[in-house]
């Protein structure tokens, strides 16, 4: 009988022979930990950029989105349940070498290459060797990511990653525990250490009515944002709607969202966005200094942009992201 | 004035009482095999030989197994 331990993740799974983790994809077979899902991606697709959602970085681009089966936590509302929580197995998988996904990627014109849906961190080996060869061929990497990921893992794979999208999930340790199974301290030592390896972090608040959507609770999270990651870090309010085990609870109503928004420029944020509804005005950049719109949204599209190498081309302010030349 | 009960309200009042304890019935089902076939980590619940069908079917569905990073091996 063998013990095998993950150290991946926070969770620092042990198994026992043939018993997997709680991602379901990493598994002990005879004292050696294996991935099952390297080169496996059941979820291939080009979206535009703004989707994962990264406004700060090439906008209007297209960005080649793969995922794998497989989750390190297990959230109530997941809106990817079909292939977050679910076994390698059961999911349907193609034949995708890393060599091959930079291949597509390029073919299809993309500028980057996004690694989301389910989680980039549980298929880590995999997001790693197509990270090192997108960079090869000048592709651009981006992590959208729930952020429970052990520093050591984390510093190995930041020299190749350019743009992360982290979703914190709440600003409590009650509710990371209660509703996403993960814990909120890994999470914030994952913004830091992103920050600090020169990674364009933007944010992911989904606000979920009567679980996270205090405005107490909101009102910490945006004042830590601003403290230890800046205050142009992007941050985006995302609508939450019945999904998997809380379809119980209605969408989040539009007045919460806005009133969140409120809070966090309240406290300082510059660049903070709603998603998920039609609101064209919470969905435009606009400069920090002189308040025009830089770059302006519709959707997915981009309808403007008014920047000048990294600087808004009306005041020459300089906007944190990554810009085109 | 007087009431007469149809036996038709007899025979609803019986099927609706067999639907609800039997939806009661497969939801406890769902809870109790749900709990053995959920993630186990647990030293407590781990059965070998199902975690081995698991990897074999794995196998099948032309899954295969690459040495993972970030691992260490306590006992082998």
């Amino acid at each position: 009988m063998s013990l095998v331990q993950c150290t991946l993740c926070p969770h620092a799974c042990r198994m026992r022979d043939y018993e997997r983790g709680r991602c379901r994809v990493r598994v002990n077979q005879e004292g050696k930990l294996y991935t099952l899902v390297y080169g496996k991606p059941c979820a291939v697709h080009v979206d535009p950029i703004e989707k994962k959602p990264m406004f700060h970085m090439y906008p209007g681009s297209g960005s080649f989105s793969i995922a794998t089966a497989g989750c390190c936590l297990s959230c109530k509302y997941c809106q990817n349940w079909q292939i977050s929580q679910a076994y390698p197995e059961e999911t349907r998988n193609v034949d995708l070498a890393p060599e091959e996904v930079v291949a597509q990627a390029m073919s299809e014109r993309c500028r980057s290459i996004a690694y989301t849906y389910s989680d980039p961190i549980i298929f880590y080996e995999y997001t790693y060797d197509t990270a090192v060869l997108a960079h090869q061929k000048g592709l651009a990497n981006i992590l959208v990511t729930c952020g429970f990921i052990n520093t050591e893992p984390l510093k190995e794979i930041a020299p190749y990653i350019d743009g992360a999208n982290v979703d914190l999930k709440g600003f409590s340790e009650e509710f990371y525990e209660s509703v996403t199974g993960g814990r909120l301290g890994p999470v914030l030592d994952t913004l830091v250490a992103m920050k600090d390896s020169g990674i364009l972090v933007e944010i992911t608040n989904l606000i979920v009515p009567t679980l996270n959507d205090e405005p107490t609770m909101i009102r910490q999270m945006c004042r830590w944002i601003a403290q230890h990651m800046g205050r142009q870090t992007p941050l985006h309010f995302s609508r939450f709607y019945p999904q998997y085990q809380l379809q119980n609870l209605p969408p989040t109503p539009l007045h919460t969202l806005q009133s969140a928004r409120e809070i966090a420029m309240d406290e300082g944020l510059h660049y903070v966005y709603i998603g998920n509804i039609d609101d064209v005005q919470a969905q435009q950049t606009y400069c920090e200094s002189c308040g025009r719109v830089i770059v302006g949204r519709s959707g997915y599209r981009v309808t403007q942009y008014n920047l000048k190498g990294d600087a808004c081309r009306f005041c020459n302010t300089k906007i944190h992201g990554l810009w085109y030349d | 004035m007087r009431y007469s009960t149809s036996p038709k309200i007899g025979y609803i009042a019986v099927i609706y009482t067999c639907m609800i304890v039997g939806l009661l019935a497969v939801h406890l089902l769902y809870d109790i095999t749900g709990a053995f076939f959920s993630v186990q980590t647990s030293p407590d619940f781990y059965d070998r030989a199902q975690w081995e069908r698991r990897f074999q079917d794995a196998l099948q569905k032309g899954l295969i197994p690459r040495e993972a990073r970030w691992y260490q091996t306590l006992e082998r």
